[in-house]
């Protein structure tokens, strides 16, 4: 699949890979979610794709995303429908922004755009869904957001990692193949 | 280079709420404030509907996999208690069948004339056929050499050594063992004895003497070393020898030689 095609040429492999990705959130959400939770701190994938999507395909496209994911994952909880998306919005714009104003070769940025994005969507969230408690939300925050963070962005640096030493591998072997000949 | 540029980011920080993109985003934002604040009621209908649409299959997936999972523990914990349970029952069968014949012993005791003292089989000397065995009495427990030894069936053999703890029995089976006998029926007489194998010869009875085929011999007691009236085995073939005076005789033993476990040694009679 071409993921990194503009947001601007509005295609059927757009509408595919975002279907596509949709359904790993819900398909984690459903059945994997608590396998990689590890004493309650649990792993954000569904952000961690958000951010993805926001760095690949820029702001409106991060927004968007972050639209469609915030209310599919608002949905087990009617009450509060709509904060998801709400949050999901602002962090999918924000990653996207930062595509468009940084420079981000360096994989250990991407990690702390993770760990940032995380921190942002919990106590927005948190914030939202307790009624504005902020003793409840700062709570929450030093002991489940920012360990919750630190895991999902390990996560995110561990599969950047492995994409970069698969590619670095895959160049590498071109390289050599031209020198035999 | 940092890996932040904080000095870049703020300075394209007033860009990022300018352009067509920003649109997108401030339309989002206020739809979802919108689903936020519309009535619980309203949002549970659609969410309900979604739900079912969305999460519903992966739910019901994730309940069977539970459900398996569950199953399959259960499983294992019951198949340890089916083990568990057989292996108890198979010792309470053990324990009924001994007592079964722990309780046959003891009324073949009460029945005897005989002054009888059990013992038990603690080895028996390995070989096709049994030969001779050990039992758990000795010396010290008053037994003598040539003591009769019978079971609840009949005649076993004789100790034929005493050891202190321990006495060797010799079975019908050896060769060296004879036993005066006689036809229960006809009251002809003769001697048993081993030729190698699990069947005995009733050996030095005349032709023209009436045995036939399905006769019991018991002892005659005419040896002195067992008593009369103790069951041997029982006729199975007759055949006559022209070029013998005597019948060639073949006998059932009336004990199963392979099943030893208690037995009874006649003290006196």
């Amino acid at each position: 699949m071409n993921l990194k095609m503009p947001i601007r040429n509005f295609t059927w492999s757009k509408i595919t890979n975002t279907i596509f990705l949709l359904l790993i959130i819900v398909i984690y959400q459903s059945l994997f979610s608590n396998l990689l939770t590890i004493q309650q701190i649990k792993l954000d994938l569904p952000l961690l794709i958000l951010v993805y999507v926001g760095l690949i395909y820029g702001p409106s496209s991060g927004a968007i995303f972050g639209f469609i994911e915030g209310l599919l994952l608002d949905l087990p909880t009617p009450f509060f429908l709509g904060a998801g998306a709400l949050v999901k919005t602002a962090i999918g714009y924000l990653s996207g922004s930062v595509k468009d104003n940084l420079f981000l070769e360096n994989i250990l940025s991407k990690g702390g755009i993770i760990f940032l994005c995380v921190c942002l969507n919990d106590f927005w969230y948190y914030i939202l869904t307790s009624g504005f408690d902020i003793n409840y939300t700062f709570f929450v925050f030093f002991n489940y957001t920012i360990l919750s963070a630190l895991y999902t962005a390990l996560a995110g640096l561990a599969i950047m990692w492995y994409k970069q030493i698969k590619r670095d591998k895959k160049i590498t072997e071109n390289f050599t193949r031209v020198y035999d000949r | 280079m940092p890996l932040l540029p904080i000095n870049t980011l703020t300075q394209n920080f007033s860009t990022l709420f300018k352009g067509r993109s920003s649109i997108v985003f401030w339309a989002l934002l206020i739809l979802s404030l919108l689903i936020f604040i519309l009535p619980v009621r309203t949002k549970k209908g659609f969410t309900e509907i979604a739900l079912s649409f969305s999460y519903g299959p992966f739910y019901s997936l994730a309940n069977r996999i539970e459900e398996l999972h569950q199953v399959n523990q259960k499983n294992r914990v019951l198949g340890e208690l089916v083990m568990k349970l057989s292996l108890k029952n198979y010792q309470l069968e053990e324990e009924r069948i001994e007592n079964m014949r722990l309780k046959e012993l003891l009324q073949f005791k009460q029945k005897s004339s005989f002054e009888l003292i059990p013992t038990k089989v603690i080895s028996i000397e390995p070989g096709r056929f049994p030969i001779s065995l050990l039992i758990n009495l000795g010396e010290k427990d008053g037994l003598k050499k040539g003591m009769p030894v019978i079971n609840i069936n009949g005649l076993v053999g004789k100790i034929s050594e005493v050891l202190v703890g321990s006495s060797v029995v010799q079975l019908l089976f050896h060769p060296n063992c004879r036993v005066s006998a006689l036809d229960k029926r006809s009251r002809v007489q003769g001697i048993v004895k081993s030729k190698g194998g699990i069947i005995l010869d009733l050996g030095n009875v005349p032709l023209e003497e009436d045995i036939k085929t399905g006769d019991e011999i018991f002892t005659s007691g005419l040896g002195g070393i067992f008593p009369p009236n103790l069951r041997i085995g029982r006729v199975i073939s007759v055949r006559q020898n022209s070029d013998s005076a005597f019948k060639t005789i073949k006998l059932k033993p009336a004990v199963n030689f392979f099943q030893l476990e208690e037995l009874f040694i006649i003290k006196s009679y």
